[in-house]
């Protein structure tokens, strides 16, 4: 599954404020919720962050990719962020993150299209060109066009 | 006894590297250690499928990236459902030089390494883990 099927303008979020890197997962949740096929938001942002806590999902060059199975919801959903400023997120590499994509895939789903979707859209944002121009961009439908363009 | 913080494995394809992860997992849950889990995007390799194939070098390397990544999240689930610490990373050049390297960055104690992969060097086809025992900061786990 492309990243462009499963984001809309609508779930791109641009210039978050939050500063620290629990806000701003709670807040990626939150928005993720307030859009729709979620269950229970609360039980949804325990499992995500209790995931983090066995490993960062920062997975460099500016990354962070916090992603997670749940039986909270029955569709893989997304929601790309891009905080005013880049956060602290741990990564390996140690680089503040700057361009945030929240995976949630069903916990009884496919597991190979889950890998598979996860893997593209790290190639996809692995590449330097699309990450510059998505941090360049002044619209959510300005990086919905860079992703589609680039997929 | 070998204190462990942190371990770099490597992964690929292999059902070596899948018995490697294994024992990462195991020594994880054990020691509370940090898996830091790697695939190297091998330019022996791309080049060699690249030149006996019908794909371009970089439909090549985007296929080896892509696999990559399936590997690492396959990993990463894995390794978080067994509760152990993961976090995962994809290089591209060759691994016998990158494992050291990246085990010397982090301070690994430890580096697991599946016994089959084999660099597709033309001039020398070494295991990979030959080199690793070679040129590792750290003690190197061979899996078979």
């Amino acid at each position: 599954m492309k990243l462009s099927a499963l984001l809309s303008p609508e779930r791109i979020v641009l210039d978050i404020k939050e500063r620290d890197k629990n806000a701003l997962l709670t807040k990626l949740i939150k928005t993720l919720a307030e859009l729709g096929g979620v269950n229970d938001a609360a039980m949804l942002e325990k499992e995500v962050k209790e995931r983090e806590d066995l490993g960062n999902t920062g997975i460099g060059r500016g990354i962070g990719f916090p992603h997670s199975k749940s039986s909270q919801v029955s569709n893989i959903l997304a929601l790309l962020a891009r905080p005013a400023k880049p956060i602290e997120y741990g990564s390996i590499d140690h680089v503040p993150v700057s361009i945030l994509l929240l995976i949630v895939a069903p916990a009884d789903g496919d597991n190979n299209e889950y890998l598979h979707t996860m893997a593209r859209i790290s190639r996809l944002l692995g590449k330097s060109e699309v990450r510059e121009q998505i941090l360049k961009a002044h619209r959510a439908d300005e990086v919905m066009q860079i992703i589609t363009k680039n997929e | 006894m070998l204190a462990l913080h942190k371990i770099v494995l490597h992964m690929d394809a292999t059902l070596e590297s899948q018995r490697a992860l294994r024992s990462a997992i195991f020594l994880s849950t054990t020691t509370g250690a940090t898996i830091i889990a790697v695939h190297v995007v091998n330019k022996h390799v791309v080049a060699q499928l690249a030149r006996h194939g019908t794909c371009t070098l970089a439909d090549v390397e985007i296929e080896c990236e892509e696999n990559g990544w399936r590997y690492l999240y396959a990993a990463e689930e894995e390794a978080k459902n067994a509760g152990a610490h993961i976090v995962i990373m994809q290089e591209q050049g060759y691994p016998e030089e990158i494992l050291p390297r990246l085990a010397t960055a982090y301070q690994a104690e430890l580096v697991i390494v599946g016994l089959a992969q084999r660099s597709r060097s033309d001039t020398v086809r070494m295991h990979i883990a030959d080199q690793l025992i070679e040129h590792a900061p750290c003690a190197v786990l061979v899996v078979k």
